[in-house]
C-alpha cells in the first residue's frame, strides 16, 4: 500500500516530525510492501514563500508565525482564505484581534495571498503520486493548513481515504474534526503507535472500524462513531524514529541556509509529578498523564544512532518532564561520552546544585523548568510542589553552569492577591544577574487542565478563545468541542499589579546582560561578594571567616533561618540579623520563611553583555 | 611581530625562527579562551602577519602599535568560533560577523586525526590532503613551517544558548 504522511505548516523548520518518524517506521515494519512517503509541507511552504516573493518572505518570517503567532491563531488564519475559498476571509476581524493584543501581523497577510496557490500545487503533486492512504499529523496551528490541503486532495482523489491524528485530535477534539469536516474520513485520537497498525489492517479490510482504538469514523447512517482509546503504550516498544526523509528534504532545500537542524527525541511520556499533583493550569498530557520512560540503555543507544546518522548535535527532548531517575542512570553515562550534545529538556525546578551540575555535564544546556512564579503561596495555589526560594536557587545554579533557562512569569490564579506579589516586586532588582523570564503573562485556560475540568477551582465561565473566531466558521457547540484554549473572566491580580510586574520584568531583562554578582572564597577563609549588578552600587562585601561565611554557604540551599543556625552552630537571632543585612544589600532572596543566597560562584558569559 | 603577555607566557619574537613559540602561545590562548578565562596580555607587532584568523580568541588588552588590534578588540565576544564533537565527527562553527555564520563538519578519519594532532603546534605533512581540507575550512593557522588549530572545543557556553 502506498501511504503518504504529511506534516504541514507550522511545524518548526528546524525539527523533523516525531509522529511521522515513528509511525512511518511502524508501518514499514509491519509490512515491507508498504511504501511510506513523508511530505514536509512546512518546508515546502517556506520554500514556496521564498521563491514566490523573490526572497522577501523568508524562513525568519515563518518562524515568527510558528513561534509568536501560535498564541494568536496567526498560522491557522493564514490558510483560512485558502480553506474557505475567500481571499479576505475575516481579515478585518483577524487584524482587529491582533491590534487588541498589540501583536504585529508582519508578513502574515501577505503570506495568506500565497496560501491558495500553494495548497493547489501541493494537492496536484500528491494526486500525481496516487497514494492509497493520506495521513495528516496535526498539532497546534496545523489544523487549518491540513484541512485546506485535505479538502483539495479529496476533490482530486475522492476515493483516497484521509486520516488525521496528532495532539489536535485528542478526544473530544478529534471527533469534532471528523464530524465537521466530511472530507476527513477518519481521525485517530490518542497515542497512535498501536492504533496505526490496527488502522492499516482496517484499511486493508482485515478488521472492522470498530476495532481500531480511538478511531472516529462514520457508520452506515453517516453518524460519527468514536471508539474507546486503547491501552496506553509501553514506551519501550516505541521504535527509534526514522528521520531520513526529513534530513534529505531539508538538506536539499533552498531554505537550508536559514535553518539549524535539530533532532527530536522522546525518552518519556506523561508526567510523574502530574500523576500525583497536576499543576492546576496545565493541559499537557491530555488523556495520558501516566508517566513512562525508556530504560537508560535504550536512550543511549537511540541517541548514538540518531546523532551518528544525521550528524546533528542539538536535540530537543519532547518529554514533558525529565525522568528524575535519569540523574543517576542516563545522565552520568551521557557525561562519560566524549560528545558535545546540547539538549533542550523540560525539568522540575526543585533540583539540587549537584543535579544542575549533572545536567550541564550531560549536555542539558537549555531547560524549561516550569518556574512560573516567585511567590511560594502562588506556587502552592498552582500545585507546583516547589518553594519560591528553590526556583531562585535553580536560576542561580543555572547561571553558574552556563545553562539557559526558559520561563515565563505566570499570574492570574484564583485566590492569589496583590500581597503575594509585593515582596517579589521588592526583591526582583536583586535578581538582575540571573536569567529573567521571557515575559509576564496571564494564564490561559487549557482543555484537560484541572482549572478546565473542575470549574469549582475558580474558572466557572468559559468560552472558546477569541482567536478561534478568525480561524473557524462553526456553531458554538462544535467549536467548544474542537478547540484547546478558552477565554474566561480574569482571576487573581488586577490590571495595576500585573502592569507593575511587567514593568519590573522589563527592567530585569534590561539589567541582566551587564549584571553579575559573584562570591569568591579567599585563602584566609573569608569570602568577597563582588556586586556588578545594574541598578546597584558597584561594591565588594566581605564575609568574615567562620560563622558568617558558613552561614552564607549554607544559604546556597533554600533553608529556614533556624535550619541555617543549626548547621552553623550559632543563634537564630544572629542569622536573622545577617539575613536582614544581606537582604538590604540584595545578597539573598527571602520568601515564606526560607532564604537563599544569590551570589554565583563565577560570572556567566553573556552573549549581549 | 613581537608578542608579549602578562602573566601567561614570556615575550616572544614572531619570525620564521620563532613561529613555534608563537603558535604554542596561540594554543594556550585558545584553551584559556574556551574556558572563559580573563586574560590580560600585550601584543607587539611589527610585521604583516594576518591576525584576522585569531579574532575569535581573547584579544590583547594592549598593543603596540595599538591600531593593529583595534578591529580584533572591537569585534571580539565569547563564543565566536569553536568546535563540538560527536560520535565519529567534528562540527566547527563560525559565528564571526566577518566570516560566518558557517558550519563545517569533519567526517574523514584522517582529517579528524590531523585536526586533533594539530591542537599542539606542529609541522604539516607535505602534500597532505587532510591539511588542505582543514586549511580550506579555516581550521589551521599557519606560520613558518608549522600550524596550529586556532579554534577551541566548546567548554563555557554563552547565555543564552538556544537549542530550540
Amino acid at each position: 500500500m502506498k501511504v503518504i504522511m504529511i506534516s504541514m505548516p507550522w511545524n518548526l523548520l528546524e525539527t523533523p516530525s516525531l509522529p511521522l518518524g515513528i509511525l512511518g517506521t511502524i508501518i514499514r515494519g509491519n509490512d515491507e510492501r508498504h511504501e511510506v512517503q513523508e511530505i514536509y509541507g512546512n518546508i515546502s511552504w517556506a520554500e514556496y514563500l521564498l521563491s514566490a516573493t523573490d526572497g522577501t518572505v523568508t524562513p525568519r518570517d515563518y518562524d515568527y508565525v510558528a513561534n509568536v503567532g501560535a498564541w494568536f491563531g496567526m498560522g491557522d488564519w493564514i490558510f483560512a482564505p485558502a480553506f474557505y475559498g475567500h481571499p479576505d476571509w475575516r481579515i478585518e476581524r483577524y487584524l482587529e484581534y491582533l491590534r487588541s493584543h498589540a501583536i504585529d501581523p508582519r508578513q502574515s497577510v501577505r503570506m495568506s495571498r500565497y496560501a491558495a496557490g500553494f495548497i493547489s500545487l501541493m494537492a496536484q503533486q500528491i494526486a500525481a503520486a496516487e497514494p492509497e492512504l493520506l495521513g495528516f499529523s496535526t498539532t497546534f496551528q496545523q489544523n487549518i493548513p491540513s484541512l485546506a490541503l485535505a479538502k483539495e486532495v479529496k476533490r482530486l482523489l475522492p476515493q483516497t481515504p484521509i486520516v488525521f491524528g496528532g495532539g489536535n485530535c485528542d478526544a473530544p477534539m478529534g471527533a469534532a474534526l471528523q464530524r465537521n469536516f466530511p472530507f476527513v474520513d477518519y481521525v485517530i485520537s490518542g497515542e497512535a503507535e498501536r492504533s496505526v497498525t490496527e488502522f492499516m489492517e482496517f484499511i486493508q479490510g482485515l478488521r472492522p472500524a470498530r476495532e481500531v482504538s480511538g478511531l472516529s469514523w462514520r457508520d452506515d447512517a453517516d453518524r460519527t462513531v468514536t471508539n474507546d482509546p486503547g491501552a496506553i503504550v509501553n514506551i519501550e516498544t516505541v521504535p527509534l524514529p526514522d528521520y531520513s526523509q526529513w534530513s534529505a528534504t531539508l538538506n536539499a532545500s533552498s531554505i537550508r541556509g536559514y535553518v539549524k537542524p535539530t533532532l527530536l527525541y522522546e525518552a518519556a511520556r506523561g508526567c510523574w509529578w502530574g500523576e500525583k499533583h497536576t499543576c492546576t493550569f496545565c493541559g499537557l498530557n491530555g488523556l495520558t498523564m501516566k508517566f513512562r520512560s525508556r530504560p537508560a540503555d535504550q536512550v543511549l543507544a537511540h541517541l548514538r544512532d540518531l546523532v551518528s546518522t544525521y550528524r546533528v548535535l542539538d536535540i530537543v527532548a519532547v518529554d514533558n518532564i525529565l525522568d528524575i531517575g535519569y540523574l543517576k542512570t542516563l545522565l552520568p553515562r551521557l557525561s562519560d561520552e566524549d560528545w558535545d550534545l546540547h539538549f533542550y529538556y523540560e525539568v522540575k525546578s526543585n533540583l539540587s546544585e549537584a543535579d544542575v551540575e549533572m545536567l550541564r555535564r550531560a549536555g542539558l544546556v537549555h531547560i524549561q523548568p516550569g518556574i512560573e512564579n516567585l511567590s511560594s503561596r502562588v506556587l502552592r495555589i498552582m500545585n507546583k510542589g516547589v518553594h519560591a526560594t528553590q526556583n531562585v536557587r535553580l536560576l542561580r545554579d543555572c547561571e553558574d553552569n552556563d545553562i539557559t533557562v526558559d520561563w515565563n512569569y505566570l499570574y492570574g490564579f484564583p485566590a492569589e492577591s496583590d500581597d503575594d506579589y509585593a515582596s517579589v516586586l521588592e526583591q526582583l532588582p536583586a535578581l538582575a544577574h540571573l536569567q529573567p523570564p521571557s515575559g509576564s503573562v496571564r494564564i490561559l485556560l487549557e482543555r484537560y487542565s484541572p482549572y478546565f475540568t473542575l470549574p469549582g477551582l475558580g474558572f466557572h465561565d468559559r468560552r472558546p478563545a477569541a482567536l478561534y473566531q478568525h480561524v473557524y466558521d462553526l456553531p458554538p457547540a462544535e467549536l467548544a468541542d474542537l478547540v484547546y484554549q478558552f477565554d474566561t473572566d480574569d482571576q487573581g491580580i488586577g490590571r495595576q499589579r500585573s502592569q507593575q510586574m511587567r514593568a519590573a520584568i522589563r527592567a530585569w531583562k534590561d539589567a541582566y546582560p551587564a549584571s553579575s554578582l559573584t562570591c569568591t572564597r579567599l585563602p584566609d577563609g573569608s569570602a568577597v561578594i563582588t556586586d556588578r549588578r545594574v541598578g546597584w552600587p558597584e561594591r565588594q562585601t566581605r564575609l568574615t571567616p567562620g560563622a558568617q561565611c558558613a552561614a552564607y554557604e549554607a544559604m546556597r540551599t533554600s533553608r529556614t533561618v533556624r535550619a541555617i543556625a543549626g548547621r552553623v552552630g550559632i543563634s537564630a537571632g544572629q542569622i536573622a540579623g545577617w539575613v536582614r543585612e544581606w537582604r538590604d544589600l540584595g545578597l539573598v532572596f527571602e520568601d515564606d520563611g526560607r532564604v537563599v543566597a544569590l551570589a554565583t560562584r563565577r560570572a556567566s558569559l553573556k552573549r549581549f553583555g | 611581530m613581537y608578542l608579549t603577555t602578562s602573566g601567561l607566557t614570556p615575550a616572544m619574537l614572531i619570525s620564521a625562527a620563532g613561529a613555534g613559540r608563537f603558535l604554542k602561545f596561540i594554543a594556550e590562548l585558545r584553551e584559556m579562551t574556551a574556558r572563559g578565562d580573563v586574560i590580560a596580555w600585550h601584543a607587539e607587532t611589527d610585521g604583516d602577519v594576518d591576525l584576522s584568523p585569531l579574532f575569535h580568541l581573547c584579544p590583547p588588552s594592549s598593543a603596540e602599535p595599538a591600531g593593529r588590534v583595534t578591529e580584533w578588540r572591537e569585534s571580539y565576544r565569547p563564543g565566536l568560533r569553536y568546535y563540538r564533537r560527536g560520535p565519529g565527527f567534528v562540527v566547527a562553527y563560525d559565528h564571526h560577523p566577518a566570516t560566518g555564520p558557517r558550519e563545517v563538519t569533519l567526517t574523514i578519519p584522517s582529517d579528524i586525526a590531523l585536526f586533533d594532532r594539530l591542537h599542539s603546534p606542529g609541522a604539516v605533512p607535505a602534500g597532505s590532503r587532510s591539511a588542505a581540507r582543514l586549511r580550506q575550512a579555516g581550521l589551521l593557522f599557519d606560520l613558518g613551517c608549522e600550524s596550529v588549530v586556532p579554534i577551541g572545543r566548546l567548554r563555557r557556553l554563552t547565555l543564552p544558548t538556544n537549542v530550540l
